[in-house]
Formats: structure tokens, sequence, C-alpha cells
């Protein structure tokens, strides 16, 4: 019963890309991701985002690259995937070829009134704090084109060979926020007919929306709402932006244990008899573990049957390439499990 | 206040249970980050309410559409909406129990409430058309939870419920809701919008001069337009602000009341249990207390046996010789089986090693409640149900 799995049977699940036979050469555009100067990262919230961010630039920067990651709702998280301690709007080397900035609209709204517009800042945090507070609540995107802003100004200032960046990663806003703060430049221009901050957004609008410079990612688990997020954005994304679409990141995918086949076959077993089988065919003394296999494989089977199933949607809604990285099931964090990441991804990268 | 001491101080408080929290709570706030399942316990506890009698309510943001679809909910309304008894009513169940679910709809909540404080229809019109006013109704950081808020004490003071049970939203900063009303009044007071809407000759006197330059600056960077428009949303708002002002404050007296409660809800995962803690120490901050903790999707544990055991056992049976009643394709079998379980109990002592201790330090004599991982997702009310009965007969 426990013997050879029936063949003809055998239905491909997108699991089995995890099963490492896959062909990653069937997508040859995938590598060049890693060629682009800005990869936006977005999903829903607890999926994986930071860690997948910090994953790929750890890649990039095997890769010889140098990398700023900007860290857009900077709670430090990119910094710990590194082992390093919370770093601030100047960006810090985090991990060799790795630097990280946390985003701080304030701070990007000096550093633009002092290059944009030569105004002297007033040193005394007050009056700026209570400014600060105005702009960002009463101008509509404000905040947003500063986050924007200073992205694609480290992008343009390291395409100009003035930032040392190969590639400018940014861990983004989750998927509800993400199309207004990509969206902020074309916002604003419609907002405003004239004066410096047209001109200024016009060339971020112009890199956002060049192919070969930025693309748009989502991260994403084999969960419902994740998927049906997903779905929503690469949706939204192509109607109101004007942003090229990446690859799809699908983490936590579970490895396929059984085929469809072995599947029904594994339901019909009982515990009990699949013990006296097991003991008398293979001679060993089960009395204690058996049960505990079943309900393990069991729970494998129904989880990973109803993230297939919400795979499918996904692919049958999207048709970006997608990256599969595995449920990480040992204990790790910090580098260790950043490094895990990078070569799982470096693999699905066909590296 | 350190650890330690919070432990000890759980032996002062009288002990709290679900059953109880349920029973004597009017308002219960479940705060946690994205997706740890918090819209579905929400729904959960509003049904076990249901059950025993009262008349409850759930107020979600964004809820899976199968889970709305299996409450009835239509789609954004801003207006509750009454659950059929016969989805979820049983025959044990208390007949006074009544259940309502609703999706919040932060800008027409926002547009309602500018009409109830506005002089009249032409005032509120003349707010509602404005571009500045359209923009912060509904793109502002912050509106969201604000609404959830003011909802939250409009449902109350409408007294058709016993119990408002509040998912809040899946904002970046998931307490933003606890600012929220301070937020908008923090807007309506500042300085450099008196400055800017009053008339040029006193406004700007009163202003020093780094105000000054800088409004100036704002001007150029976005815009004269934006700037009146603003100028004309603020002379339209004129005479709603002591309304708002009100309003805001009895928000905030409907929080801190003590049928008010909080339940954190959060995951196994070590990033989520560290964030749940963050947020009992930030809902301490302000003076309010954690009455619950609920932990989802923890995974099971099968036997006694640790992951790495499990694993060289695996190995070790890939490793016998093959025989001809025990084929070497059913030992590899065997051994693959080993080796899911033995990942399945590595992430299981994980978690257990992530939640230990977690009930003393946030908890503090509070109601705490693990459901296990369920293998599939949960849209229907069966599966709430399931989920409720999970949350009700935990022991501690």
């Amino acid at each position: 019963m426990l013997g050879e799995p029936d063949g003809s049977e055998h239905d491909l699940h997108p699991e089995e890309l995890l099963r490492g036979d896959h062909e990653t050469a069937q997508e040859p555009l995938l590598p060049e991701l890693l060629k682009k100067r800005l990869l936006v990262i977005t999903g829903k919230g607890g999926v994986g985002k930071s860690t997948v961010t910090a994953g790929l630039a750890l890649l990039a920067s095997d890769l010889g690259k140098r990398v700023l990651v900007v860290e857009v709702d900077a709670k430090g998280d990119i910094a710990s995937k590194f082992e390093h301690p919370p770093v601030g709007f100047v960006p810090v080397e985090v991990h060799p070829n790795v630097s990280v900035l946390a985003m701080d609209t304030e701070a990007s709204l000096r550093e633009y009134l002092r290059l944009n517009l030569r105004i002297p800042v007033v040193g005394r945090i007050g009056p700026i704090a209570r400014v600060f507070d105005f702009v960002a609540t009463a101008a509509p995107g404000v905040k947003e084109v500063l986050t924007i802003g200073k992205i694609a100004w480290e992008v343009r200032e390291s395409i100009a060979g003035r930032a040392p960046w190969d590639l400018v990663i940014v861990d983004a806003a989750a998927t509800g926020h993400v199309v207004a703060q990509l969206g902020a430049p074309d916002a604003i221009k419609d907002l405003v007919s004239v004066g410096p901050i047209r001109s200024q957004t016009e060339w971020m609008t112009d890199l956002l929306a060049d192919p070969a410079i930025t693309a748009l990612n989502v991260v994403t688990t084999p969960e419902e709402m994740p998927v049906s997020e997903t779905i929503d954005l690469v949706a939204r994304a192509r109607s109101e932006l004007d942003v090229p679409l990446g690859a799809v990141f699908v983490n936590r995918v579970l490895p396929e244990l059984f085929t469809r086949a072995e599947e029904s076959a594994f339901e019909a077993l009982s515990g009990e008899a699949v013990r006296s089988q097991l003991e008398s065919e293979l001679g060993l003394d089960l009395s204690d573990g058996v049960e505990s296999v079943l309900s393990g494989a069991r729970l494998a089977v129904t989880m990973r049957r109803s993230r297939a199933e919400h795979l499918s949607d996904l692919r049958a809604a999207v048709d970006l390439p997608m990256l599969y990285l595995p449920y990480l099931f040992t204990r790790s964090h910090g580098v260790r499990e950043t490094r895990v990441v990078a070569d799982a991804l470096s693999a699905e990268f066909g590296l | 206040m350190n650890k330690a001491d919070l432990g000890t101080s759980a032996e002062d408080q009288p002990e709290i249970t679900f059953a109880s929290l349920l029973a004597e709570s009017r308002v219960i706030i479940c705060a946690g980050s994205g997706g740890v399942g918090k819209t579905t316990t929400a729904a959960a506890l509003a049904i076990q309410a249901a059950r025993s009698g009262k008349r409850s309510i759930v107020v979600t943001i964004d809820p899976a559409k199968r889970l709305a679809d299996a409450l009835g909910l239509p789609g954004l309304a801003p207006d509750p909406v009454i659950i059929d008894d016969h989805l979820w009513m049983r025959s044990d169940d208390s007949t006074s129990g009544q259940l309502s679910a609703m999706m919040l709809d932060p800008k027409a909540t926002f547009d309602a409430l500018v009409a109830r404080y506005a002089d009249g229809v032409e005032q509120s019109e003349r707010i509602l058309a404005n571009s500045f006013y359209r923009s912060i109704s509904s793109a502002l950081g912050g509106t969201q939870e604000y609404m959830a808020m003011e909802k939250l004490h409009e449902l109350s003071e409408c007294g058709d419920y016993d119990l408002i049970v509040v998912d809040t939203p899946p904002s970046r900063n998931a307490l933003d809701f606890l600012d929220a009303p301070e937020r908008l009044l923090r807007l309506l007071n500042n300085r450099v919008f008196r400055v800017i809407t009053a008339p040029a000759r006193t406004g700007f006197r009163a202003a020093g001069v780094a105000v000054q330059t800088l409004v100036r600056a704002i001007s150029r960077v976005i815009g004269t337009e934006v700037v009146d428009d603003i100028v004309a949303f603020f002379r339209a708002f004129e005479g709603m602000e002591e309304g708002f002002r009100e309003r805001a404050m009895s928000v905030r007296a409907l929080i801190a009341e003590s049928t008010t409660q909080f339940v954190l809800i959060t995951s196994p995962r070590r990033d989520a249990v560290e964030e749940a803690e963050y947020f009992a120490e930030r809902i301490g901050d302000h003076g309010y207390r954690v009455s619950g903790l609920i932990v989802n999707r923890v995974h099971p544990m099968f036997g006694s046996e640790h992951g790495d055991t499990l694993r060289s056992r695996a190995a070790a049976l890939r490793g016998l010789p093959a025989t001809e009643t025990a084929p070497a394709s059913a030992r590899d079998r065997l051994s693959q089986y080993l080796d899911v379980l033995a990942d399945f109990q590595s992430v299981g002592s994980r978690e257990r090693h992530n939640l230990d201790g977690v009930q003393l330090r946030l908890g503090r004599g509070a109601a705490v409640a693990f459901v296990p991982f369920l293998a599939r997702d949960v849209h229907s009310i069966e599966a709430l149900d399931e989920i409720a009965a999970l949350i009700f007969v935990t022991p501690t």
C-alpha cells in the first residue's frame, strides 16, 4: 500500500516546483528582474514581505551588486534580518554591499526643501514638526510623494553614478496603500498644474514607468486573503499605475508529499491497520509513533490541498512569473534565515 | 515595571475568562497585526455572544469575501445588517439573541458626521464638495481608524446592541485607532491652519517668522490651488469644530469605560508575538488594559518526540536494507512521513517557545485562548462556531 506511486495518475501541482526537478529556465525573464535598478516589494501584512526583501538583497549582493534597501514602514525589520540594530534616514551598511535606509517623510521633506527649493530650514524642531504635520495632513499625496521622491532620487543618482547603488529594493507599503504611494507623483500632477513640484514629479513618473529600471513585485502566501489581495493589486496596478509589474513571490509553499492517487490511498488508511502492516512488513516496533506519523501527514495533506487551490486561483488570475519559496520549518532567524531565503530565491531564479 | 512584576501582579487581578468577558462587556476591541485572523475572531466572539442571548454586532473593516458572504454581508454598508437567525442560531440557544454585522465604509461615516454637525444642508454640501475634504475623508491616514471609533460610538449610543465587537483596521500602525480622534482634533487645531485661514493681517502677524517662511514654502511646493482649497474647507467647516471636539471626547470616554475591553489577537509566529507584546504595552500606556489574548493558528504537536529525533529515525529507516516484504519504496515513503512529522514537531515546538511566558507578559490575569491551526479557510458559520468553541473551552 505504501509502495511505488502510480505515475499515470500523477497530478502536477505548483508545489512540485519545490522538488528541485523543475525547469526554471522556462521563464528566462526572471533573472532580468535582477538587472533592474528599482524593485518595489509589496504584499499583504504578515506574508513575509521583509523576509523576501532581505533575501533578495542578500542574493543580489552575492551576485556582486551594491544594494540599498529602503524600508518604508520603518519597523526596523530589515536591519534585524541582518542582525543589525535599527537604522535611520542615512543609509547604513548592515552586511557587505547591503545598505539599509529607514524612510522618514519629515527628514525627506527637509532634504527636498534643501536640495530643490534652496529654502533655509530652521533648525528648531517645534515649528518644523507642526508645519510638517500640516503638510502631511493637508496636502493629499505629499507624504507619499516624499517617500517615492526619496526612493526615485536614490535610483536616479545611482544611475548617474552619484550614488553607489546597483539596485534599490523597497520594502514598500502593504497592498492596500502601495497604489496610492506609487501613484502619488501622478496624482500631484493632476492636482497642481504649475510650479516646482510639478516639474519635480515628472522625472519620477518617467523613472517609475521605465521597464528597464523599475518592477513592482508582490509577495503572497498560498492562503485565501493574501491571494485575493494579490489578484486585486495586480489588477489595480495595471489599471491605475504606469509602473511595470515584475514577479509574484509565493512564500511559505509546502512541499508536495503525495500524488493525488496516493492521497486517496492514504485517506483510506487507519492507524491500526497501517501499524500492523508496517510492523509485519518492516519488522519494526511502531507501537508508539504511527498515529502521530499519520496525523502529521494528514494535516500536511489537508493544508497542502487547500493551499494548492489558492495557488491555482492565483495562477489563473495573474499571468506574472511566479517564484516559490518554501515554508521554513527549521528554526532560524537573523542572517541564517535570510541566507536560506536567498538560496531558495537563487534556485528559483535558476542561478 | 519589569516582566517579573507583571507576573506577580497577576495574582492580584480577578481571573477573567472569555465567558465572563463576553458577559460583562459592552464593547470589545480586537487588536492585532495584519494576517493573524482578527476579523474571523471578532466574528466568532459576536456569534458566541448572540448564542448566549445578547444582541451583538461585529463591525469589520475588510473581511474575506467568502466570510462576508457567509455572514450575509452585501458589502460596504453605512448601516448594520441583522443576520438571519437560521444562519447561526441552534436549538439550545437563548432565543433573545440577535446577531448583526456591518462592514465599515469610512467615507460614508465621515459624510454622515459632517451632515450631523453642519448648520443646515448648504454647509454640509459645501464641505462634501470640497476637494480637500474629499481627500482627507478617503485617503488621509488615520481616517479609517477614526471612523471605526466614530461608528463604535454611534452604535453604542443607539442602544440597539448589548455587545459591539470591533475589528480594528489593518493599518500600518495597528493601534492608530487609539489616537485617531485626537489626530483629527489636532488637525482642526493646528496653528498653521489658523495662520493660513485667518485674514492675512492678523494671522501672519501672530505667526512666527519661521512658520511664515515655511507656509510660503508650502504654497510654493504644493501650489496655491491646494492651499486655496484648504482655506475654503476650513471656512466651510467653521462652527463645527466644537461638535467634533465633543464627539472625540465622548469616543475617548467610551473607550475608557470599564465595560470596554481590549482583546489582542496574534499568531504564534515570533514577529507577531513580539508585536502583540508591543501592542499590550502601548494599550497600557494609554491607560487601558488587555483583558484577553487569543493566539490563532497554533500548530498541533503530535506525540512527544522531538523533531530532531524523528528526523534521525527517518534517516535510519532509509538506511535499512530492503527485503522482499519491505521494499525500499515503502521504507522511503515511511521515512518521508517521519520527515513531515519532524517538520511539524519543529514548527510546533518553536511556536511553543515563542509563546512561552506570553501570558504573564501581556495577560496579567487576562483570559488566554489558543486556537489550533485549521487546515482549511474559515468562511462559514460552522467554521466560526468551531473557533468560538475552541476559544470558550480552552483550559488556561
